[in-house]
This record gives C-alpha cells, sequence and structure tokens, in this order.
C-alpha cells in the first residue's frame, strides 16, 4: 500500500495534518489524519475496495461521500453498517468489511453475480412463496447470504437522550440558500436555527466550483459565515440531521447521542439536491464517483482521487470538476458531455487551453475493469445515436477515475412528508415541488435553482415568506430567474450484459425495472415492492430519478405521472437508541413505599403504582398468600390502600351531582354513612364501582379502582362542564395514604390510636363513615366490608401515611398484626364473592349480569347509561357471574378458561383461587343464565379437559355476613 | 444539640430518603434539608421543600376572597404572585389558588387557611397531592426542555409565568418566580411520583453539574 | 406532533390532550325511543368536514370545545364549553312504572 501525499492547503478543510491516527481495517494498519472519515483515510491509502454489494457481492467503495450510497458501509466493531464517508476515523479504530464470504478482497460469494440471470428480478418475491412450505428450506441461506453485518448480542447500552428545542425560523441546510434565509430571518427579529447534516457550514460551497478561476465559492462562504457568526439570533447545529418532518413543524433532529425534538413556527427547507449517476455498464466499479463525491474528496480531505481521470457529464458543473482535478494534478483524458451543446464559451475555451479533450454528444457504455472488478481501468466511449442509443463503435480510453453528473434530484424527503408534490418539468428533465403547507417554505437547489445569484435571492424570498407569518416584515419578494439547466434528460444507456445500475444498493441493472413493468407491476409503489428498487440503505436518493423515467417510459406515462415513492420518515438511518432515549417510565409509590420493602413485600405493578402483592418470595406464593389470609381471618391484618382512587365532590349539588354520575339514589344518603356506588358507561356497562362517603350535606369523598379513577373524574368533569351544577369536583387520590385494618382484632389495635371518635359497634357501626384521630395524625375513617372481616379504612394526609402505618404496626404487635398484599386481598373479597370491575366484568357487563342490581335505581331521573340499562335489562338476560366451586384436589382453571354450554361458549373464569377457608378452589365465571342458579353444574375447559364445577351461593364465606358487621 | 431526622416528625416529605448526607432544619413539625455536606454553591440545585406549609383554595368565591384577606391576587389565570413577607399566590387555571410560605418566611398560613373559607370556597389539599421542588441555577430552561415541551426560555416564561403541563411523562406546574435574588423555577408535581420525578429531574441536570441543594440556598 | 390550542393553557403538543368524543346532544332519556337513544350511544356520523369535538387538557384537567375539519385535520377553533353549555340543566322526571323502590342500605 503506498500513502499517497496528501494535496497541498486549502484542500482539506477538515483534516489536522498536525494529528495523524492509526487504525485497522480488514486486519491491516493504515494511517489518517484526525477529522478524516473514514473513507478518505482509506482512499488516501490507495484503499479503495470497502464492500461488498447486496446481491451479487461486487466490490464498491465511494460513490458519493457524502453518507448518501450503501457502498460505505462497514463493521464498527460492535456497530454494523457504519457509513465510513461520514464516521470520523479515530485512533485505534478497528473496522471490518461487510457482506462478504472469505475476506473481503476475494469473496467467495463473487460468483452470485455471474449467476445473475438466474436470480431475476423479484426473485425472492417470486420464488419462495410457492409451493407451501419451500421458504422454510430457502430461509437459513437466503438469510445467511443477505445479512448485512453482525450485532453484538453483549453490548452495553450507552446513554442517549432527548432534548425539546424552539425557535421561530428553522432552516433545513447551510448551504447558500439556507444561509442566506437566516440572515433575512434573523435581520428581521426572529431567532433562527440552522440545521446541518455536514460538519461543515456552507453545503454546496465547501465542495463545489462555480466559476473558472475557483475562487467564488469560498469567498462567499466565507462571507456569510461570518455575518453568520456575528448575528446573535442565529444558532447553527452541524453533523446534526434532520430526520423527518411532522405536523405543525415538529422535527427530530439527530445530533451525537441526543435526539432534539425541535418545534418550528416557520421551517425553510434548504436541503440541496442530491447529483445523479449516469446508468452504464459496470457503473459501479470502484474509482467510479460523482463529481461533488471528487470534489469532496480533494477540498474536505485532500486526497488525490486518481492519476487519471475521465468526466462523464451532463451539465457545466462536469467541465467544473475537471479543471479542479487538473489543478490537483489530475490528468483528465477526456470531458465525455452528454448534451449536443457546448457549456458556455469562456468555460469551453478554458478547458480547451489547459488542453482537455471534450467529446460531445457522447456517453460512457461501458467501463473497463480489472481483474475481478477491483478498480476502473478505462471508458468504452460511445456517440449518443438516441434516447439511450449509441454508437455500435467508439473509442476506448484509459483512466483510473471516472466523475459522472447527470443531473440533479432535489432533496425532496422532507418536503414531501410536509405534503409537497412532486412533479416533472420535461423541458428541465427535472422534478420540481409545489403545493407547501402553511409554514412551510423552499429555497435554493431543492427548488430548481442552480446558480448562486438564483439560489441567493431564493433563499431571501423564503426568509421574507417566513417573516410575513410571523408578522416581522412585509417585504414585497423579489423575482427569481435561473437559466441553468443541468439535468440531462436520459442519462441511462442500458446494455445487452447488464451491469447498469440503476440502484447500486439493490444491484437492481435497468432492465430489471422494465422487467417489472412488464410483469404487471406498472405503479412505481409496486415496481419498488416487486424489485425492492429504492429499499435500500440509500432510500432512492439516486435510484427514484431514473426508476420514474424507466417505468414512465415503459408504460407509455409521463414521468409526473409515474412519480417516485412515498418518502416516509426517518430520512436518514437512525438508532433504535435515538427513540428510546432516555425513557420516562414514571412511577407511583405510596407513602408506605419503603416500608413494604423493608417487610420483604414480593411488589407488582398497578398501573403506574408499585403495589406488595404479598409479603415473602415469590417461589412460595400460594403460602404467603394462604398463611396472609388466614391470620386477616383470625386474627388481624393491615393493608396499604393508598392506590385506591379518590374524587371530592362539594358544593349545593354535590348530592345531585352524586345522583346523576352513580347508579345509586344518594340524595337522601345520609351524613356520616357509607354507600356503594356503581358506575355505569351510556351503554349500561359498568365501568368503575367504589364507595361514597357522605362527610356532610354537600361534601362527598368517593373512592374509584386505581386505575380506574383517571377516567372516572374525567368523566365527571366532562359530565358537569355540560350540566354547569354547582359541585366542585377535586381529584385526591394522591392527597390521601389510606391502609385496611381488617380482622376480628381490629377494632382493639384502632382502639389503642384513636381519638375523638367512639370506636364500638353502636358508636361506629359497619358502614359508617368518622373522622378522628389516630395516633395524634388526622384520619378518615371507613366501616367497609371488602375483605369480610370486621375492618376499617383509615384515609390521611398522604405525608403522615408512613406514621399511620408504623404506629398502627406498633399497636397491632400485642395482636400479632401482619401486613398482607393485594394478591391476598383478591382472595379474601372472592371468598365474600365480591366483583373486581375490569376483572370480573367486561365490555357487556350490564348491572343485571352482576347481581347488582339492588345497587342501581331505576326510578330516578337519570343516571349515565340509565336508559341503556333499561332497554338492556328489559331483554332476556342470556349469561351471568356465578360463584363456582370444585374439590380442593382439582386442577385449578385460571382466569379466562372457558365455560362451556353443551360445544357453545357460555362464558369465562373471571377469578379463581384455592380457599383454606372454604377448603375448596373458588371462583367466578360467567355462566349461560339457566346454568346460573346455585346447585346447577357449570362446564370449564382446563388445556383440554373439562371439569364439571358446582355453582354456589355467593358468599363462599360468612353467607350471614356476621364478622363484617361486628 | 440533637440530631434533627425526617422520622422523627409524622409529617415527612415523600423523598425523604433520597436526601443522602443531608443536614435537617425543623420547619413546620417536619424535617427539611438545610443543606447537603460537600453542597457546592455554583452548581444547578435542586431542592426539595416538600414539607413547607402551602394549603389551596377553588371554587367561585375563592378569587373574592384572597382579594377581601388583603393578598397579591394573581390577575391572570397561570401565573403567580410574590408579596415581601414570602408568601407565593399561585392562581392555576381560573378559580384555584395556592397559597405557599417561602423558605424562611414567617407567616401563619394555618391562621390564613381559617380565614378563606366559606360558600363557594373549597380547600385544595396541594401539601399532600403535590411535591415542591424548586431548581435554580443558570440553564433552568436547558434542563427543562429535556423532561418539558413547553418553552420555558425567559422570553417566553417570565418571573411570574405559571404553566401546567407534563414534565417526564408526569402531570405537573412549573412557576418561574424568584428566591434570595435568585430566579427559580417550582415544581409541583405527583406526589407519588415524587421519587421518580426527583431522580428525572437530577438526572437532567447532570450534564450542568446539577446537585440537589438545601433551602439555605433559597434565604438570603 | 400536532398543536392545539388550548382556551386555557395556550398552544400545546396535542399529547398535553386526551379526546373526548363529539359534542353531542344526548336525547331525553326519559321521552325518546329506543331507537333515538341507540342512535346517540353508538352512531356518529363520521363523516368529511368540521366536527365539533370535547378535548380535555389533561395537566389542567380542563375540558373545552374544538371545531376541527375531519379532513384538513385543521383545527378551525377552539373555545370554553360555557360558550354551548349556559345554564344549569335539569333531565325530565321519569314516568311512574312498575319498577321496586330504591334499596335503602
Amino acid at each position: 500500500m503506498s500513502i499517497e501525499k496528501r494535496l497541498n492547503a486549502p484542500m482539506g478543510l477538515l483534516i489536522d495534518r498536525a494529528k495523524p491516527v492509526s487504525f485497522s481495517f480488514e486486519g491491516q494498519q493504515y494511517s489518517g489524519f484526525e477529522g478524516d472519515s473514514i473513507a478518505s483515510a482509506l482512499l488516501s491509502n490507495q484503499q479503495w475496495l470497502m464492500s461488498r454489494s447486496f446481491k451479487y457481492h461486487r466490490p464498491r467503495a465511494p460513490l458519493t461521500m457524502a453518507g448518501q450510497d450503501a457502498n460505505t458501509l462497514v463493521q464498527l466493531g460492535g456497530e454494523p453498517n457504519v457509513l465510513a464517508d461520514r464516521e470520523k476515523v479515530a485512533q485505534g479504530m478497528t473496522i471490518e468489511g461487510q457482506n462478504y464470504n472469505g475476506s473481503l478482497a476475494k469473496d467467495k460469494d463473487a460468483y452470485l453475480g455471474r449467476f445473475g440471470r438466474f436470480m431475476p428480478v423479484g426473485f425472492y418475491y417470486r420464488s419462495f412463496f410457492k409451493p407451501m412450505g419451500v421458504w422454510d428450506k430457502w430461509e437459513n441461506f437466503i438469510r445467511d447470504k443477505a445479512g448485512l453485518g453482525k450485532l453484538d448480542l453483549t453490548f452495553e447500552p450507552e446513554y442517549y437522550d432527548k432534548k425539546y428545542l424552539f425557535t421561530d425560523v428553522v432552516v433545513i441546510g447551510s448551504g447558500p440558500a439556507g444561509l442566506s434565509a437566516a440572515l433575512k430571518a434573523a435581520d428581521a427579529g426572529a431567532k433562527v436555527l440552522v440545521v446541518e447534516e455536514m460538519p461543515l457550514v456552507g453545503g454546496s460551497l465547501t465542495y463545489n466550483r462555480f466559476d473558472i478561476e475557483g475562487v467564488k465559492a469560498t469567498q462567499l462562504r466565507n462571507e456569510l459565515i461570518a455575518k453568520v457568526t456575528a448575528n446573535a439570533n442565529i444558532e447553527v447545529m452541524t453533523d446534526t440531521v434532520c430526520n423527518a418532518w411532522f405536523t405543525d413543524n415538529y422535527l427530530p433532529l439527530i445530533q451525537g447521542k441526543r435526539l432534539y425534538k425541535l418545534r418550528a413556527k416557520e421551517c425553510i427547507v434548504a436541503s440541496g439536491a442530491y447529483e445523479q449517476h449516469v446508468v452504464f455498464r459496470n457503473n459501479d466499479l470502484p474509482g467510479i464517483m460523482l463529481c461533488s463525491a471528487v470534489t469532496r474528496l480533494m477540498k474536505y480531505y485532500a486526497v488525490k482521487p486518481g492519476q487519471k481521470a475521465v468526466v462523464l457529464t451532463g451539465n457545466d458543473d462536469g467541465y467544473l470538476t475537471a479543471l479542479e482535478l487538473l489543478e490537483n494534478g489530475v490528468e483528465v483524458a477526456a470531458i465525455v458531455d452528454l448534451r449536443q451543446q457546448h457549456p458556455w464559451p469562456e468555460l469551453l475555451g478554458k478547458v480547451k487551453q489547459k488542453g482537455i479533450k471534450v467529446v460531445q454528444n457522447s456517453t460512457v457504455y461501458e467501463a473497463l475493469p480489472s481483474k475481478g472488478n477491483q478498480h476502473i481501468t478505462g471508458v468504452d466511449i460511445r456517440t449518443i445515436v438516441g434516447e439511450g442509443e449509441v454508437s455500435a463503435a467508439g473509442m476506448t480510453l484509459d483512466c483510473d477515475l471516472l466523475c459522472m453528473s447527470a443531473g440533479y434530484m432535489p432533496a425532496y424527503q422532507l418536503l414531501c412528508q410536509a405534503g409537497a408534490q412532486l412533479s416533472y418539468k420535461d423541458e428541465l428533465a427535472e422534478f420540481q415541488l409545489s403545493g407547501l403547507p402553511q409554514g412551510v417554505h423552499i429555497a435554493g437547489s431543492v427548488n430548481g435553482l442552480h446558480t448562486l445569484d438564483a439560489v441567493l435571492a431564493d433563499g431571501e424570498n423564503a426568509a421574507l415568506r417566513a417573516l410575513h407569518n410571523l408578522k416581522l416584515s412585509d417585504e414585497a419578494e423579489q423575482p427569481v430567474v435561473c437559466q441553468a439547466k443541468p439535468n440531462f434528460s436520459w442519462p441511462i444507456f442500458s446494455h445487452p450484459e447488464g451491469k447498469d445500475f440503476v440502484d447500486y444498493d439493490e444491484d437492481l441493472q435497468a432492465k430489471d425495472i422494465v422487467n417489472a413493468t412488464r410483469l404487471g407491476y406498472r405503479d412505481v409503489q409496486l415496481v419498488k415492492r416487486f424489485s425492492t428498487v429504492g429499499m435500500g440503505p440509500s432510500q432512492g436518493r439516486h435510484s427514484a430519478l431514473p426508476t420514474a423515467r424507466l417505468v414512465a417510459k415503459s408504460t407509455d406515462r409521463t414521468v409526473t405521472q409515474t412519480g417516485v415513492t412515498t418518502a416516509r420518515p426517518p430520512f436518514a438511518p437512525e438508532k433504535l437508541a435515538h427513540i428510546a432515549g432516555r425513557i420516562f417510565d414514571p412511577r407511583r409509590h405510596t407513602a408506605m413505599h419503603h416500608r413494604h420493602l423493608e417487610l420483604g413485600a414480593k411488589m407488582i405493578a398497578a398501573g403506574n403504582w408499585r403495589r406488595p402483592a404479598y409479603y415473602g418470595d415469590a417461589a412460595q406464593r400460594d403460602r404467603w398468600i394462604r398463611e396472609e389470609a388466614e391470620h386477616v381471618r383470625s386474627k388481624v391484618g393491615l393493608i396499604d390502600v393508598s392506590t385506591l382512587g379518590g374524587i371530592e365532590l362539594r358544593g349545593p349539588d354535590a348530592a345531585e351531582f352524586m345522583n346523576r354520575i352513580y347508579t345509586f339514589a344518594f340524595l337522601k344518603q345520609p351524613v356520616g354513612k357509607t354507600r356503594y356506588a356503581v358506575l355505569t358507561n351510556e351503554h349500561g356497562v359498568v365501568i368503575d364501582d367504589g364507595v361514597a362517603c357522605r362527610i356532610s350535606e354537600d361534601h362527598f369523598y368517593v373512592t374509584a379502582t386505581t386505575s380506574g379513577v383517571e377516567r372516572v373524574y374525567r368523566d365527571m368533569t366532562k359530565w358537569n362542564a355540560q350540566w354547569r351544577l354547582d359541585v366542585d369536583i377535586l381529584h385526591v387520590t394522591s392527597a390521601f395514604a389510606a391502609v385496611n385494618l381488617a380482622g376480628p382484632d381490629s377494632r382493639k389495635v384502632l382502639e389503642k390510636l384513636a381519638e375523638n371518635v367512639d370506636l364500638s359497634s353502636e358508636g361506629f357501626p359497619y358502614l359508617a363513615y368518622r373522622e378522628g384521630e389516630v395516633a395524634g395524625i388526622p384520619a378518615r375513617m371507613l366501616r367497609v366490608g371488602f375483605v369480610g372481616e370486621l375492618g376499617y379504612e383509615i384515609h390521611v394526609p398522604t405525608r403522615y401515611g408512613e406514621a399511620l402505618w408504623d404506629a398502627l404496626m406498633e399497636a397491632g404487635k400485642a395482636f400479632d398484626i401482619k401486613p398482607f398484599g393485594v394478591e391476598t386481598q383478591r382472595l379474601l373479597r372472592l371468598e365474600k364473592g365480591h366483583v373486581i370491575v375490569s376483572q370480573d366484568t367486561d365490555g357487556m357487563s350490564h348491572p343485571g349480569e352482576l347481581d347488582l342490581t339492588w345497587a342501581v335505581n331505576r326510578k330516578k331521573p337519570f343516571f349515565i347509561g340509565c336508559r341503556s340499562v333499561d332497554i338492556v335489562m328489559a331483554q332476556p338476560q342470556t349469561r351471568k357471574l356465578v360463584g363456582f366451586t370444585l374439590p380442593a384436589g382439582s386442577i385449578k382453571p385460571e382466569e379466562g378458561h372457558l365455560v362451556l354450554k353443551g360445544d357453545k361458549i357460555a362464558g369465562n373464569v373471571t377469578s379463581c383461587e384455592y380457599s383454606s377457608a372454604n377448603q375448596s378452589i373458588i371462583g367466578l365465571a360467567f355462566a349461560d343464565i339457566a346454568d346460573s342458579k346455585p346447585g346447577a353444574k357449570i362446564s370449564i375447559r382446563v388445556d383440554g379437559q373439562e371439569l364439571m364445577a358446582d355453582v354456589v351461593k355467593l358468599p363462599f364465606y360468612d353467607p350471614e355476613n356476621l364478622r363484617q358487621e361486628m | 444539640m440533637s440530631v434533627i431526622t425526617p422520622e422523627a416528625f409524622d409529617s415527612r416529605s415523600f423523598i425523604y430518603r433520597q436526601h443522602q448526607q443531608a443536614e435537617f432544619t425543623e420547619v413546620a413539625g417536619a424535617a427539611q434539608v438545610s443543606s447537603y455536606k460537600g453542597q457546592s454553591h455554583s452548581a444547578m440545585g435542586l431542592t426539595d421543600l416538600s414539607v413547607l406549609p402551602r394549603f389551596g383554595l377553588r371554587g367561585p368565591a375563592a378569587g373574592e376572597a384572597l382579594i377581601a384577606a388583603g393578598l397579591l391576587h394573581p390577575e391572570q389565570p397561570n401565573s403567580l404572585t410574590v408579596a415581601d413577607d414570602g408568601v407565593m399566590v399561585l392562581r392555576l387555571g381560573y378559580n384555584e389558588y395556592w397559597l405557599l410560605a417561602l423558605p424562611g418566611a414567617e407567616v401563619d398560613l394555618t391562621a390564613l387557611e381559617q380565614q378563606l373559607i366559606g360558600p363557594g370556597i373549597y380547600p385544595v389539599y396541594c401539601h399532600d397531592s403535590f411535591a415542591w421542588m424548586v431548581m435554580s441555577g443558570d440553564h433552568l430552561a436547558d434542563v427543562l426542555a429535556k423532561v418539558c415541551a413547553v418553552d420555558l426560555s425567559e422570553a417566553c416564561f417570565k418571573s411570574g409565568d405559571l404553566v401546567m403541563t407534563s414534565l417526564a411523562r408526569v402531570s405537573g406546574v412549573i412557576c418561574h418566580h424568584q428566591m434570595a435574588d435568585k430566579h427559580v423555577f417550582s415544581i409541583f408535581s405527583d406526589s407519588a411520583s415524587a421519587s421518580y420525578l426527583w431522580d428525572a429531574l437530577l438526572d437532567a441536570m447532570g450534564e450542568f453539574d446539577g446537585a440537589p441543594a438545601g433551602q439555605n440556598i433559597l434565604i438570603k | 406532533m400536532k398543536i392545539i390550542n388550548c382556551p386555557l393553557n395556550g398552544p400545546r403538543n396535542s399529547s398535553e390532550f386526551v379526546h373526548g368524543g363529539e359534542v353531542r346532544q344526548m336525547p331525553d332519556p326519559n321521552n325518546c325511543t329506543d331507537k333515538e337513544w341507540a342512535d346517540y350511544v353508538f352512531y356518529s356520523d363520521n363523516q368529511i368536514g368540521v366536527v365539533t369535538e370535547w378535548w380535555l387538557h389533561a395537566a389542567s384537567g380542563y375540558w373545552f370545545i374544538a371545531e376541527r375539519h375531519t379532513a384538513s385535520d385543521e383545527i378551525l377553533r377552539t373555545y370554553d364549553p360555557s360558550e354551548i353549555y349556559t345554564s344549569r340543566f335539569e333531565f325530565s322526571e321519569k314516568a311512574a312504572s312498575g319498577l321496586p323502590e330504591e334499596m335503602t342500605v
């Protein structure tokens, strides 16, 4: 490997020649400079081969030097598919090629290229669906051959995060149009953010040559940068890709390990245009690059791209590239001009004066390869005799570099995501964009303007439109004229032997596209799906335009009618880490959370909350639940019920409001009493339940289910936005910590701590509500029967929650108090036959199916769903929630197991546990109405087996309800 | 002198366990972090003021009652006032108000609370529903931009402004005001999520050398 | 992400809001036909054009009304519900039927 001396300054804008770096590629050591991309460092070492193509395993080298092709995808340590022409090289990097068998230089799978005709377009699509099962045979082979790169599954996740950004005007692209727009907008007082994908500000000014002398670009760039730097209203982000456009100018910007979510009032897209390749045989050989790639290579990295070049061009830019090459010591064997007409006279004169041969009306018909297609060695030049047709004979020229430019394709992706349409201007052979939404503007070469003056003026016009919307300026736009016509109308020269690539990523040749249309896939969207054109990493940046032209021609339509495939986000590949980023996953903890952890609780999720399921290790779950349940039944237990939803209703209409929301009657509920509250939706389906405490005439405190309270609160506030009752609705879930002290000894425990409240069964009977102090803490107390024992729910302000827990546990020591978890509570309530809404109900459960008609007042003027309840209850009922039992030794059905009636599904099991209090398996299930009476039997299917369970009267435990009413 | 610990009081901050190496002082029957060992004053600070006194009221008569009580009444919905005696009044929406005593303020909010009752006035339990955290330092908007989608830069979010929004996916209230001549953001968020949000905010402050700070830095 | 202009809180990301369905006139539940009731509960017009919808700003618990075009997704206007719902609403009494008396607990 010879190390070519780098070109002299000012070439090499990005590299620091004082800082050499060494790295390895494919096991061999190389050196480069800080600021080099991996690709430029390798090219400076004459290492052109960087990858093997996807299908045919052809040798590939950089095409764009701007991260717009898949040719430079390499494996960087554990990270596959890194763009070598964008990733900066760093000291000690270990880089490998991808997609080869054996070695990159000698890929054993390169034979696949010779079998190309056996792998026609749509090969995968057509070959592996029929006969049935054939895919199973082929899958391993194809996955092995088709994969790109290797994933390191042992990788350590790194810290990626997200941040919001806000600006008045965002300018996408820092080329002449973008900077001109930014300056105009900032000067009028707008806050401007300029987003640049590349490390350098200036866009085409950083690499393109606009004049014969080659001074204009640098001069203008310096001027613009000086102005931008001096302007306090402008912020510039480089190395930042705007990866999508979303509604109302919401733009994801990726910079390093951060995803910015930008909200801009106005968006100016000055994203530029992609130089296009010419389609001819072997147009993918290493040493064939776009003109812009060659100038980037020289200007950014001072790498001399070859010794002897041929320039193939459809515009004047190719001539300017030739001058650039010559000045940097590259011999230019010829300029092959696709056009019949000459460039502007001074340019032609200069080129001829330099002794460069110019061949008009001609094309490269075939690039000649070295052995193994490792590099270009020459070109076969033919005269163009018709659209895509060439003379039978031509001339051959030796070269080691071919620079090509067939014209430009606007970088339309963001604008099309915003809703713009592409239409093809035949006279310009160019796509143009129109139909931009409000607040989105276009400027520069993406807008089909190519001369510097026009581009600068267009940038200012875009800024004026944005400023007009921002009401910062009413200055009129200036008309913009551009005479340049850089696109050659048919730069496609199909070769009978193929390898004339339209899409490098997917190894698709001109005939593949044409064949797709002949097979009936006439729509460009179908052509894409059939042929995979545009599906590769470069996402049609180079294949979209030739594909549109080829499809249009072979289907006798215009290119506008044909169009291009939909450009969806993301614009460039993005890492899942960018999307995942710093994940916000809110957790809610009760005031007693740490006490549960200290007591060894097994915590489970209940929505965002974490709750103790039981106290002990998961391996002995059933044992802990049984022990906790027996403890509550025999002594006293304590459960944290802080997650229970809480809503307060206050005001003169509080009772009227309750009466309209819940199914029961509340107008006459006595103060100091609780009442069961069932909520149905407008369909008459039970959606939540809770306990309503009447604290005073105009003050209710209602509980709701942990997961349902948010919805209940929202529904309540929405209803009252319509009813306009004089009631205040306050969501107080987080304001109260709550416990349920339950068990025969619970009164004795509470007596040790309670003040200002009579705890006797007469003074504080079942279902009463009282206020007082517990351990000196102001408390709301409810006598509830959810678990079926004497019990008190104690609600205190959250900041006192932990102290309350501590006091009760301390006072309960004498009575052997033990905490119990939510799974134990579920068993205890099941023994009492209490329904848990959403576990024992579904989207069809009306009150009649749940035996809740006692909790529905059907005489009052209204409750939500009242009319629906009336309608469904008037119809014959088909199913009902019933209690069932199975013997202790039986298989235990799980929630969801089916209940059968003959060969029909009658319902399903909703809850089921082993109950030591009942010495049997108990459960709730939806059953056919005919089987819902106690004494009936229901058939439950468990893993293919049918169990016959006994339907019993609820509750299973303490049917007289004596224990809870003590 | 005995060492003050949070568990010596019945009223506790929702996140007192997160206050490592903290020195506490007694405020309103609870332990308030006055400072942390090795606390730097130049960095961005996050202070837990959850135990400091505050109460809320709402309802059609709430605004009138505030005015009648001679309090500074925020004229616009979603704004706040701070009086010389250290009483901050937040106006959330049209007719909800929170009254808070800033660190070091010597005011009796309990007396005020008992005065502000009557028909059309309903208490709001903001002391228990919401944790109170204060962020101070030079990069307030930058840090909040990592957790919140509202533009909180000086130009858009001035001292005296209040927003109700989502931060780190938890609903909350962010207030821009001043304490001890510093611009600060008071953040009120679901007390049950306080532990989560405290960690999320410290994480966001990390790149600006953010760290927990005691209330001392907020008192003149 | 779309921006919704909340009458109370100003323009915010749509992720701060909860959709509350179309604003609809409930038929008198005590006097309408079953069909009128079923239409109200189950059917929505789902037509292209301007719809009037409930939106909730979640962080402030504030319901408002938005007029939105279903084709362009453009929100034409947002306003406080008091513009439509100006006074206290009363339901008609339910006609006496043979249903059992309410149980008191």
